[in-house]
């Protein structure tokens, strides 16, 4: 189940972000051939909300969120376990919130059409559920893994931006 | 409504250094304040949604495409290797190479951590191969990997931009004299250590040689002139320079050099969506928290605060420096820029301090913080490239400091270094 989410997850990433360079490159290359398009701003800035939302989801799956875990690694371990375990609960409440509040949004920008193409303002706010949803399940692995006493694996550091 | 926030704060600052992860914090803090103060809370959403659906940051996950194809096209070799050829045959001539290679791939990645990764790898085995210990070959590439996203195009910069709503194209301008000051600084160290060392050197390889070492690395050293050269030529914004880039170090790996293969493409654009991930988690939910803060007005409650406190733009401007480097040894880059962005951008607006040289202090003094332990991600990846402990490169990285330390105090105090370009270029 969860190996079939991240295959979904991996092949709406390389399209995503393939989608989102090409929109761009043809925003440039219309306009140097004098026939501009008004779709590609448009479309890549929707793009790049989507690509966000999976990222985040893959960040998440792969633990590189940013946290500061210089002094939670002081504690003792069971303490760091029980600590574990209330982090997860927050990121739930934050996700939980996302999805009570961010589902109503699809339905209300439904009938609102982009500037430049025939399609739904609503599709800006349709990753927003599917993220959360993300976000509550493996925040439920995490809580199951620090019941059982085991820390999640560190992330890789190269995995983090700047 | 400004004391509901500032209860608030307190309690997501708790949550922030207990390790909650720094996206859940603030959605969260942003969440509450919409709940006390009796607003909807579907605006929380809204706005994390809204704020992605932004042009120039677009430009983020292209500059994070286009450093990672850099890294496995097989361009980094040969800028290294130009570079080698360039400044190789001077004393400690590797150490100088290793900072002027940086400086090269600067101009066409935005990532300290893309520099250490990458161009670092080979930087650190060809020095250690010719005898110069671990701890120098890896701090010395620490050191100049904190070029790359000062010299444009950058990362940070472009978050900064979006962040504080100052002009990307002019940040990447101003970057440009500070970071060829920090290389300059970075060899000038160099240069000392190698006389007093006693450190190795060749003989010069002679003009055919280098000629070579051009000829194989031509096609990548076009780089940085197709975007800046586009971008200066008003051919496109800083987000289509970062497109056709893109475009063109696929290319590069795929047909010019051939060193990239296409069946590597898909791990490679998770990789980078997975990074985008990290940014936009958190630049949206700061958004959302952002929106947040200027409704309870603490900007402008602790705006005038910090004025009357500090008195000078002189002061703050040290003051900040000061906090800055103190953040950024226990702070992720990002994190520490998008929390104190709000705060203290519109103090330094009150002080009258151009936006933009503003905004050079902040990424200049972010990127020591990628150096400086405990918190240093840039030391994490060269420490484990050399082969060394967290500790012992901990230890041999304090002494490179100060070369970009005074870089900083010199950016501080003199505006024109930053402001110069900007204004020559784009008439501000």
């Amino acid at each position: 189940m969860t190996a079939l989410l991240d295959r979904l997850i991996r092949a709406a990433a390389v399209a995503l972000l393939l989608a989102l360079l090409f929109s761009v490159v043809a925003g440039v290359v219309s306009r140097q051939l004098n026939r501009p398009v008004a779709w590609s701003d448009e479309l890549a800035q929707y793009l790049l909300v989507w690509t966000g939302f999976i990222g985040w989801t893959i960040a998440s799956r792969r633990r590189s969120h940013i946290r500061i875990d210089v002094f939670i690694s002081l504690l003792p371990r069971a303490l760091r376990l029980a600590m574990e375990v209330l982090i997860q609960l927050a990121i739930i409440g934050f996700a939980v919130s996302l999805l009570r509040w961010g589902w109503p949004l699809i339905g209300r920008n439904w009938d609102i059409e982009w500037v430049s193409l025939p399609l739904s303002s609503a599709l800006l706010y349709l990753p927003v559920p599917f993220a959360a949803a993300v976000l509550i399940g493996q925040a439920l692995v995490e809580i199951r893994l620090a019941l059982q006493g085991r820390l999640a694996a560190e992330p890789e550091p190269g995995a983090q931006p700047l | 409504m400004t004391a509901t926030m500032g209860y608030i704060l307190v309690v997501w600052f708790g949550a922030l250094l207990i390790g909650v992860p720094l996206f859940a914090s603030m959605g969260l803090a942003g969440f509450a304040f919409v709940w006390f103060a009796g607003i909807p809370a579907g605006i929380v959403p809204q706005k994390i949604a809204q704020s992605a659906n932004s042009f120039p940051l677009l430009a983020a996950p292209l500059f994070i495409l286009m450093g990672n194809i850099m890294n496995s096209a097989g361009i980094t070799d040969r800028i290294f290797a130009f570079a080698t050829a360039c400044v190789g045959w001077l004393r400690g001539g590797l150490c100088h190479a290793n900072i002027l290679a940086s400086v090269i791939f600067a101009g066409m990645s935005g990532s300290a951590v893309a520099d250490a990764g990458g161009v670092g790898t080979l930087e650190i085995k060809a020095m250690k191969d010719e005898g110069y210990d671990a701890e120098t070959a890896a701090a010395i590439t620490a050191a100049s990997a904190t070029i790359g996203p000062i010299i444009p195009p950058s990362l940070p910069m472009v978050i900064y931009g979006v962040s504080a709503d100052v002009s990307i194209g002019g940040l990447f301008l101003a970057g440009i004299i500070p970071g060829l000051l920090m290389a300059g600084a970075l060899m000038l160290m160099v240069t000392e250590l190698a006389r007093r060392r006693n450190m190795p050197r060749h003989p010069f390889p002679g003009t055919r040689e280098l000629w070579v070492a051009y000829k194989r690395a031509h096609w990548a050293l076009m780089t940085p002139v197709i975007l800046f050269g586009g971008m200066v030529a008003g051919l496109f914004t800083p987000t289509e320079a970062a497109g056709v880039a893109t475009v063109y170090a696929l290319i590069l790996g795929l047909f010019v050099y051939g060193d990239f293969r296409l069946r590597d493409l898909p791990d490679l654009i998770v990789n980078t969506v997975e990074t985008t991930g990290v940014v936009l988690a958190l630049v949206m939910t700061a958004a959302a928290l952002g929106w947040c803060l200027s409704i309870s007005r603490i900007p402008q409650t602790v705006g005038p605060m910090i004025v009357d406190l500090v008195g000078n733009p002189l002061m703050f401007l040290l003051a900040v420096n000061l906090l800055l480097l103190v953040v950024g040894c226990f702070m992720e880059a990002l994190a520490a820029m998008l929390i104190l962005i709000p705060i203290l951008t519109p103090a330094a607006a009150q002080f009258g301090i151009d936006p933009i040289q503003f905004g050079l202090i902040f990424v200049l003094n972010l990127m020591i913080g990628t150096i400086t332990p405990p918190v240093g991600v840039v030391l994490f990846v060269t420490s484990k490239i050399a082969g060394i402990s967290f500790e012992a490169m901990s230890r041999a990285i304090v002494p490179w400091l100060a070369p970009l330390l005074a870089v900083l105090m010199a950016i501080t105090l003199w505006p024109p270094l930053t402001t110069f370009l900007p204004r020559l270029l784009m008439g501000r």
